[in-house]
């Protein structure tokens, strides 16, 4: 296809003009969902093609008026679109693994959420199951009492779980997890941001968990 | 692999490849029911397409492309010759604090509020025009960018993240590659106002007798530097800090130049090769007096 103008040819296509403007399409879509990074959509390949060939249809107008001057550019606006698509997608499929867990905030589902906030909680939910596989449950409930503001709430935890420790072995024990913990987070390249969202949100109610079934 | 890593894989893919090259080994067909289905949709009527020229304003978002990348930018401040704008991008997920998140024509964008660049009129008019930046989002941005709010509110922001190997600060890295060069122009605008031609008269009186050794790079005046810049071919005049942003009055031989506003740098054109010139007779007819 390499003497093919895929901008005209696809500019075309929008006006019902050109079959080869649609294979262009096509071989752009298939490129991508093909790709490493949209592996898991491939199964629904012929549902999605259709799904965005409705979509790209529904912008049709507003692409015919913005390129009409325009010489180059169409394949990569239709890639664009293509790989915006498909991240929709993987984002809106990892929600469901994210319906098992209890998040505080409350309302997860919103169709108007802003996507990188959905990230933001993807990858809180990463880190706890990181956190599953790397460290024991007795750091988690050092974990849980780590993160206790209040001082009472603080003794009566202490009281229940590290009553054997003595002041020196629980202090070197959270200074050992605190660094085993930012070894992880800057390895698997976590943002702050979802550090926190973990600690603030997802990890209070592990926390109950542990202490419902210890209690 | 976890799904931001895989978002950032497909923007990297984006930057890196032309659609063109990436389908250049694959023949995918679709079956010739699906093609007709596809193309009579497309085919049905189009709406009359109006032709749209507007004013260059702040707020208005185009879309223009380098090589094979989109970038879509806002217009922020008119400057003398150049206009001011930000680097907006659709790869929403990989936003962090600094990220304003806005939503235009229902897509969501960020509005990269640290990759500023500069542009020509004539580069903005021959982009797409895109959309507006809603009113109340190019606040934000003005007051974030002043200085007056020292964070994005909480609800249109990206994620926090300061550390250089997430994901969210790579991307900041590569998206502020994509514009570099738009970065300088500023620059060499301003560069243009600070150079002055050498009549080629006077460069005849100046020029070096061909004594082995004799050509020097550096020389100074009473109140600047002067050097000599092979690579440009120049003479650059360096003032110091002190007098910077002072109104001087600078004479060259016997010409006088105005300055309202004293620049770290003038810059002196020849025609001659600078290392033929004598940078030292040069030094002693360049006078600079600060008017206070």
């Amino acid at each position: 296809m390499s003497d093919i103008n895929t901008h005209r040819e696809i500019y075309l296509f929008l006006q019902g003009e050109s079959e080869i403007g649609l294979e262009i399409i096509t071989n752009i879509f298939y490129k991508q969902i093909n790709s490493s990074s949209f592996l898991t959509l491939k199964e629904q390949h012929e549902d999605l093609f259709m799904e965005f060939m409705v979509k790209l249809f529904s912008k049709r107008d507003f692409l015919l008026k913005k390129f009409q001057n325009q010489e180059d550019g169409l394949s990569s606006y239709i890639r664009e679109m293509i790989k915006n698509f498909l991240r929709d997608k993987i984002i809106s499929m990892s929600r469901n693994p994210l319906d098992n867990v209890n998040i505080i905030e409350g309302e997860f589902e919103s169709n108007h959420e802003i996507p990188v906030m959905t990230m933001n909680k993807i990858e809180a939910i990463k880190l706890k199951e990181t956190l599953e596989e790397t460290i024991s449950e007795k750091e988690f409930i050092l974990l849980c009492y780590m993160v206790i503001d209040n001082r009472e709430e603080k003794k009566r935890v202490r009281e229940l779980f590290f009553k054997d420790l003595s002041n020196d072995a629980l202090y070197q024990r959270v200074k050992r997890l605190k660094e085993k913990l930012s070894k992880i987070v800057k390895e698997k390249n976590f943002a702050q941001g979802s550090v926190l969202f973990f600690l603030e949100n997802i990890l209070p109610s592990i926390c109950k968990r542990v202490k419902n079934e210890r209690d | 692999m976890r799904e931001i890593e895989r978002i950032y894989k497909a923007y990297l893919e984006e930057i890196e490849n032309s659609p063109e090259e990436e389908i250049k080994d694959i023949n995918v067909s679709l079956d010739r029911r699906k093609k007709e289905r596809i193309m009579n949709l497309f085919r049905k009527p189009i709406k009359e397409i109006k032709k749209e020229q507007l004013d260059i304003e702040e707020g208005n978002i185009y879309l223009m492309f380098e090589g094979h990348i989109p970038v879509y930018f806002v217009v922020f401040e008119k400057l003398d010759e150049l206009y001011e704008v930000f680097k907006m991008s659709k790869w929403v997920e990989l936003a962090n604090q600094n990220d304003l998140i806005t939503r235009i024509n229902d897509e969501w964008f960020i509005v990269e509020t640290w990759n500023s660049f500069y542009l020509t009129e004539e580069k903005i008019m021959s982009s797409i025009f895109y959309g507006k930046l809603p009113v109340e989002d190019l606040e934000i941005l003005e007051n974030f960018v002043n200085g007056k709010i020292k964070e994005l509110p909480e609800e249109k922001r990206g994620i926090l993240a300061l550390s250089e190997n997430t994901y969210q600060i790579k991307f900041h890295e590569k998206e502020s590659e994509i514009v570099r060069k738009y970065k300088f122009a500023i620059f060499v605008e301003f560069e243009k106002e600070n150079v002055i031609e050498l009549p080629p008269a006077r460069e005849k009186e100046i020029k070096l007798k061909l004594v082995a050794g004799k050509e020097k790079k550096v020389s100074r005046g009473e109140n600047f530097i002067i050097q000599a810049d092979k690579e440009n071919n120049l003479f650059k005049v360096i003032f110091p800090s002190s007098l910077q942003g002072k109104k001087a009055i600078l004479k060259l031989f016997d010409e006088t130049f105005n300055i309202k506003e004293l620049p770290e740098e003038i810059y002196i054109k020849v025609k001659e090769k600078v290392e033929n010139l004598d940078i030292e007779e040069l030094a002693k007819n360049i006078k600079l007096k600060i008017e206070e």
